[in-house]
């Protein structure tokens, strides 16, 4: 899952990306209202957290141009101003969902992820698909009630795929999903996340569930009979 | 308000009623007893001439009267006198008036000394007492007495019902507004008082109301929105060493990292601090400047130190504040605040300046007031900001306080000082050339008498301008 913080006071800026990371999220970070702009415009995320006062260009004018686009991605707005008219011109904006400064960590986290999740139609915070079972308000993975140990990349990678279960998902998409800017790498580091995830989620189990399409990405689907599957 | 009119409107009323009563009455009296007593005296001193005449058994009394006459050792006379025949009644006058009561009867009574003088010339000092039933009369005057009670009692009750009637209609807008006035609280400063409805003589008072409503308002608002805007400015620190802290609490982290969130808290927490002593200033800075705190101070020393304190501050950027300053402006001011209005403008200047710009600060006294210009070549100020700059946390550029802690409040704090202090700032700006600030505070410059005035004036050159 891959985050835009617009934020620019650094410090708060510079915690929340930390603090998403270390969650398993891949972080773009804008110090103002253009750079943002730009970011939405050339990347896709699957949450913004939008400061509403920033310089060059503010959050008001950032969301309206972006849903103006047709852009549809969650948005979170943090403000410093808790009037009710704020509330009410923000989410007629388009807004989301709306958190005043200064916020408790763990309702930021609750809030991105009821945001991520509602975004992809899934009601819950638990999220099944076949036998798998996704917890991700407590981050926690189990098939057939086994408990699976993930890293935060391969938690993460997982959780797309079952955000978009029954997809097929492009490589570039994942590495787009889970990859910010500041990462090294190229979309062939995907593969062998797959490789590690299959490794935990589908070998200790009779039948697999991530689905390798040839020529177009991978596809989390519920155990079938017999899927066509190829290896790597 | 509506009793006191009601009262004031009846005691009056009342009291006219009661002393035209009484004066009826009293002149009625007066007039009847008049009249009887005028007869009384004629008959008494008929009576009394014909007493001792021949004529006197053909006299008789009138019914109920009483006659008496008495020689001058008050000695009742007996009808006749022996040996007087015809007498005159000279110099009669009345010497006593008088009710007396008789058998159930009342009587007025005169009584009349006289001289009754013979054909001869003789005269004998006599007192006649003649009394007549004044029963009727005193009858007729009761029966006055009734009416005029009862028709003075009728007019009060009316009076009284009219002037609470006639109150109440008067004074209905005064209700009206009152009601009005009653439902203005904090939250509905927007409420006005209906003036049109109103009597013409209330109306400036409801107008005056209005007026003062409205500079309410405004004040309520703007303090208001500088309380949002201030929570606002708290926030966005406070958020930031918040989620600094539980993003670093949530893992061990090594010594480096703990010391980095140490580091990025200790510069919010600075902030907060800065703007929090701001704040407080502004607040003390808020009430009027009172005399006791006024000093005899060297505007120009003052002047010096806040320009090398701006030096300090340009001095990584290599920005240079001209200050070369010799003698004294003697003002009497109010030195914090008038620190504080230097140092600001001072900073700012600094702070907008490019990387090796000049700041030059210049004061004089002028017309006994201090003149001083602090004027850089900095970055300028947009002429649609200009009417904005010394309001609270604006900023160009609409953002946040930032990293190099800008709060937005400096100018801000000026107009703080300066409203107290009874000065004023001009301020005139190109955008790309730089900007002036022209303060001049009235009537402050008191050269102490004996002390310098030839150096100060060496100091002001003819067109009183100095550069510090």
């Amino acid at each position: 899952m891959k985050i835009l913080v617009a934020e620019d006071h650094a410090t708060l800026a510079n915690s929340l990306a930390e603090g998403l990371r270390e969650e398993g999220y891949a972080v773009d970070l804008a110090n103002d209202g253009a750079e943002a702009d730009y970011l939405l415009k050339s990347h896709q995320y699957d949450c913004i957290i939008l400061d509403l006062m920033l310089p060059q260009k503010d959050g008001w004018e950032v969301l309206q141009d972006m849903r103006q686009r047709g852009d549809k991605t969650p948005t979170l707005c943090l403000t410093a101003r808790d009037g009710v008219d704020d509330r009410v011109k923000g989410l007629n904006i388009g807004a989301d969902d709306y958190l005043v400064k200064p916020f408790a960590w763990e309702e930021l986290m609750a809030r991105v992820r009821a945001l991520i999740r509602r975004a992809h139609n899934k009601g819950s915070s638990v999220i099944r698909v076949g036998d798998l079972e996704i917890d991700t308000a407590a981050r926690a993975v189990s098939r057939q009630g086994k408990e699976i140990t993930l890293t935060a990349r391969e938690y993460a990678l997982l959780s797309y795929l079952a955000m978009r279960e029954g997809q097929v998902v492009t490589r570039t998409e994942i590495w787009e999903h889970l990859y910010d800017q500041n990462d090294q790498t190229t979309s062939n580091v995907v593969d062998v996340y797959i490789g590690y995830l299959r490794a935990k989620v589908d070998a200790p189990f009779d039948r697999p569930m991530i689905h390798t399409k040839r020529g177009h990405g991978y596809m989390l689907a519920a155990p079938k009979e017999q899927p066509k599957e190829e290896p790597v | 308000m509506r009793r006191r009119l009601a009262l004031a409107i009846l005691a009056i009323t009342w009291g006219m009623l009661l002393l035209g009563g009484i004066a009826v009455y009293v002149v009625a009296r007066q007039t009847l007893l008049a009249e009887l007593d005028r007869r009384l005296f004629e008959s008494a001193t008929t009576l009394a001439a014909l007493s001792a005449g021949e004529v006197t058994p053909q006299v008789a009394l009138p019914e109920g009267d009483r006659f008496l006459l008495k020689n001058a050792h008050r000695q009742t006379e007996e009808r006749s006198f022996p040996g007087i025949k015809e007498k005159v009644v000279r110099d009669p006058k009345i010497t006593h008036r008088g009710m007396a009561s008789s058998e159930g009867t009342r009587y007025r009574t005169l009584t009349i000394t006289a001289l009754l003088a013979e054909r001869d010339g003789t005269a004998v000092p006599v007192t006649i007492v003649y009394s007549r039933s004044a029963e009727y009369l005193l009858q007729l005057l009761t029966r006055l007495a009734l009416v005029l009670c009862g028709v003075g009692v009728a007019i009060a009750v009316a009076t009284a019902v009219a002037a609470r009637i006639i109150s109440r209609a008067a004074l209905a807008p005064l209700d009206t507004t009152a009601d009005a006035i009653g439902q203005i609280d904090e939250r509905h400063l927007d409420r006005r008082i209906g003036v049109d409805d109103l009597p013409e003589e209330l109306r400036p008072m409801a107008e005056r109301l209005n007026e003062m409503l409205e500079r309410l308002q405004k004040g309520f608002d703007q303090r208001r929105q500088f309380l949002a805007n201030a929570a606002h400015e708290l926030r966005t620190p406070v958020a930031a060493v918040l989620t600094t802290l539980e993003v670093t609490l949530r893992r061990p982290r090594d010594a480096a990292a703990l010391t980095n969130t140490l580091k990025n808290c200790l510069t919010d927490v600075r902030l907060l601090r800065s703007l929090i002593d701001t704040l407080m200033e502004h607040a003390r800075g808020e009430r009027a400047a009172r005399d006791e705190e006024r000093q005899r101070i060297d505007a120009a020393a003052l002047l010096k130190h806040c320009a090398q304190l701006g030096a300090a501050l340009g001095v990584e950027r290599d920005i240079t504040i001209a200050d070369d300053i010799a003698g004294t402006l003697e003002v009497v001011t109010h030195p914090e605040r008038l620190r504080s209005v230097a140092m600001n403008l001072i900073s700012n200047a600094v702070a907008y300046s490019r990387p090796g710009g000049r700041v030059v600060v210049s004061a004089a006294c002028r017309d006994k007031g201090l003149e001083f210009r602090v004027a850089d070549s900095g970055q300028g100020i947009a002429a649609e900001d200009l009417p904005h700059i010394f309001e609270p946390f604006f900023r160009a550029d609409k953002a946040h306080m930032n990293q190099t802690g800008h709060l937005g409040l400096g100018l801000f704090l000026v107009r703080t000082h300066l409203d107290a202090l009874g000065g004023r700032c001009t301020v005139q700006s190109t955008p790309g050339v730089g900007s002036t600030f022209e303060v001049r505070i009235d009537g402050c410059c008191e050269p102490k008498a004996g002390m310098s005035a030839a150096g100060l004036e060496s100091n002001c050159h003819a067109d009183g301008k100095m550069t510090i």
